[in-house]
């Protein structure tokens, strides 16, 4: 299998988990607001494991999904006519810095999962860790990104859209 | 205190000028954070930890919901259906087309609370309408991109919610107590506003649209008209369920958001049914794709934010402004002057939540201000620079849209740009248009 192949599916299983995370949220959300109302009852991890695990792993995710897509947002005050080196010049710089921040997620975000003994308050078995779990996944897939980016390799970065954007398509 | 000026310039500088180097923002906020870490000793994974920690909290949660709620309303049809109910009230005026434009963004912008997803998808309806109809296609994108910006000040939107946040973290960056500000108050604050704006926007198209002789629309018959409105009341049920559940106190926003999506899915999927089940993948896949920016943007400003707060930033700012004025009004101008010059290079979301612990110190911590007035006259600001060049997001995708080019589609903009700004005096000199909807429904909050 190619190298390009390999992180396709890699990108296409954070994909996945992370809109999972996504709708598990909002199942256990209103699933929480319904028991609340009518059985004076509701889901006692609800708030930890949502906003503390489920949030966190979307949020570094999907920031892995946009630096794939070229989604984040920039400044452009670049006249239209500037030099294609010029051009070169500030996308490599930005695959650069991209490939350093990746590296900090990865190394330091192992380094944070490593760190922490704690278990998560209201489900003991899980630990604490667990939050922050996604995070070196995401440096991971930011690093190979902008590397490949950066020494121009074969890539397929519409691969995520052509999996995702025709689900439930009429024919 | 000893202030460290070189890690200072290392914070703002870094960040500035990879900024201008066409850097994505959120790396610009993340970066600088980092050698900034480095250079105060300050362990890397610390940092890492407030970028997650900043993500951390249960009213962000309100965000993935609103937008998966819009994204479940657009490929639901709701866009036809929002034109349709607008075209009902004041399609047979003169210049109807452009009339419909403005109230329909006011409906849509209060489902969805973007502007670029009502530029997009109203647009992409509402243009080549008006196009067909001989209205120009300055005036037609112009006003498509304009209106759209009510959609951030009318509720709900999640740019509130990122607001909100702002404040949370800007008041403990300010040395005070956390500071919850309500969401409820909020949404509230932004009805008077943003209708005052849709009706500056529907007085200069209708004077616009009598001077060229723009056509009349056609009228619907008695069965036609019930049929729009139920389908009209439906789509704006999930905003009552949002704003009204919030204020009534039933839901927190987080719980209201997730209840709307619901809402929203069985209307789209079991009422209408013009999409199959499996098309909500797709949905999903797109908040994902909206999520990346502005979860990754709030992630990343939380450290930029930690390192501001070490640094004191806020507090020099407090006082750098306060020694070219102390006089309120005049810092208002200062403010909004500073904000729409912003907001025409740099994009919403990061502006909230880089500017909010900036100047929520001196306007509303100082001189008094309330944060739901400061909160509306902010997004007022940054909503403008949505649709003004050379970075407006709405006016991108509204040439992109009309197929015409930028230059063409500001110079459309012209006339709504003026409304749009006396629109914006009024609220930040009026503190009344704000606030009096939030003091009559929750005085006690």
């Amino acid at each position: 299998m190619k190298t390009r192949d390999l992180f396709n599916r890699i990108h296409f299983f954070s994909a996945i988990l992370a809109s999972a995370c996504l709708a598990f949220q909002l199942i256990i959300i209103s699933s929480n607001v319904i028991m609340r109302y009518f059985f004076q009852s509701g889901i006692s991890w609800m708030e930890e494991i949502s906003k503390d695990v489920l949030m966190t792993a979307f949020t570094f995710l999907s920031m892995a999904i946009g630096v794939k897509l070229d989604l984040h947002i920039n400044v452009n005050l670049f006249p239209q006519k500037t030099p294609q080196w010029v051009t070169t010049f500030l996308q490599k710089l930005k695959y650069l810095i991209l490939a350093i921040i990746g590296f900090v997620f990865l190394y330091y975000g192992i380094l944070l999962i490593l760190g922490i003994k704690a278990r998560i308050a209201s489900i003991p078995i899980l630990p604490a860790s667990l939050q922050f779990i996604m995070i070196p996944l995401a440096g991971f897939l930011i690093i190979y990104d902008s590397v490949a980016n950066l020494f121009n390799m074969e890539k397929d970065d519409s691969y995520l859209d052509r999996k995702f954007m025709s689900a439930g398509e009429k024919k | 205190m000893i202030v460290d000026r070189i890690a200072i310039t290392l914070l703002l500088g870094i960040f500035g000028v990879l900024v201008l180097l066409r850097v994505p923002i959120t790396f610009c906020l993340a970066i600088s954070a980092i050698v900034t870490g480095l250079y105060l000793n300050v362990p890397l994974e610390a940092i890492v930890k407030v970028m997650a920690d900043g993500v951390m909290n249960f009213s962000l949660l309100a965000i993935p919901f609103f937008i998966i709620m819009g994204e479940i309303m657009n490929e639901g049809g709701i866009s036809r259906r929002i034109v349709n109910l607008a075209n009902l009230f004041v399609g047979r005026l003169p210049g109807g087309l452009a009339l419909v434009n403005v109230l329909d963004s006011m409906f849509f912008g209060g489902i969805s609370g973007s502007a670029v997803a009502d530029v997009s998808s109203l647009g992409s309806i509402v243009i080549p309408m008006m196009k067909k109809q001989g209205y120009d296609e300055e005036f037609a994108v112009g006003l498509t991109v304009c209106s759209a910006c009510q959609g951030i000040i009318i509720p709900p939107s999640h740019n509130m919610i990122i607001y909100a946040f702002a404040v949370g973290t800007a008041s403990q960056l300010a040395g005070g107590s956390l500071m919850v500000l309500s969401v409820g108050k909020l949404f509230l604050g932004g009805y008077l506003p943003g209708i005052l704006m849709g009706l500056a926007m529907l007085v200069i198209s209708l004077i616009i649209a009598i001077k060229r002789r723009y056509p009349r629309g056609e009228g619907y018959t008695l069965k036609e008209a019930f049929h729009i409105l139920w389908d009209g009341f439906l789509a704006m049920c999930t905003a009552l369920i949002v704003v009204g559940g919030v204020v009534i106190g039933v839901f927190t926003a987080t719980e209201a958001a997730a209840f709307a999506v619901i809402y929203a899915f069985i209307i789209t999927f079991f009422v209408h049914r013009e999409v199959s089940l499996f098309r909500f993948v797709k949905i999903l896949y797109s908040s994902l794709k909206t999520l990346a920016i502005v979860m990754s943007l709030i992630a990343a400003a939380s450290a930029y934010g930690h390192l501001l707060s070490r640094l004191q930033v806020p507090r020099l700012t407090t006082e750098w402004l306060l020694s070219i004025t102390d006089n309120y009004y005049l810092l208002l101008l200062l403010v909004n002057l500073m904000l729409l010059i912003l907001g025409c290079i740099m994009d919403m979301a990061p502006l909230i939540l880089i500017c909010t612990p900036i100047l929520y110190p001196v306007l509303v911590l100082k001189m008094g201000m309330d944060p739901v007035h400061f909160g509306i006259m902010l997004l007022m600001n940054l909503s403008i620079g949505l649709c003004t060049p050379p970075v407006g997001a709405a006016l991108f995708v509204g040439s992109a849209v009309g197929k015409i080019p930028i230059e063409r589609a500001a110079k459309g903009c012209l006339p709504f740009y003026l409304s749009m700004l006396i629109t914006l005096i009024l609220v930040t000199y009026i503190p009344a248009l704000t606030l009096t909807l939030p003091n009559l429904f929750m005085p006690g909050e």
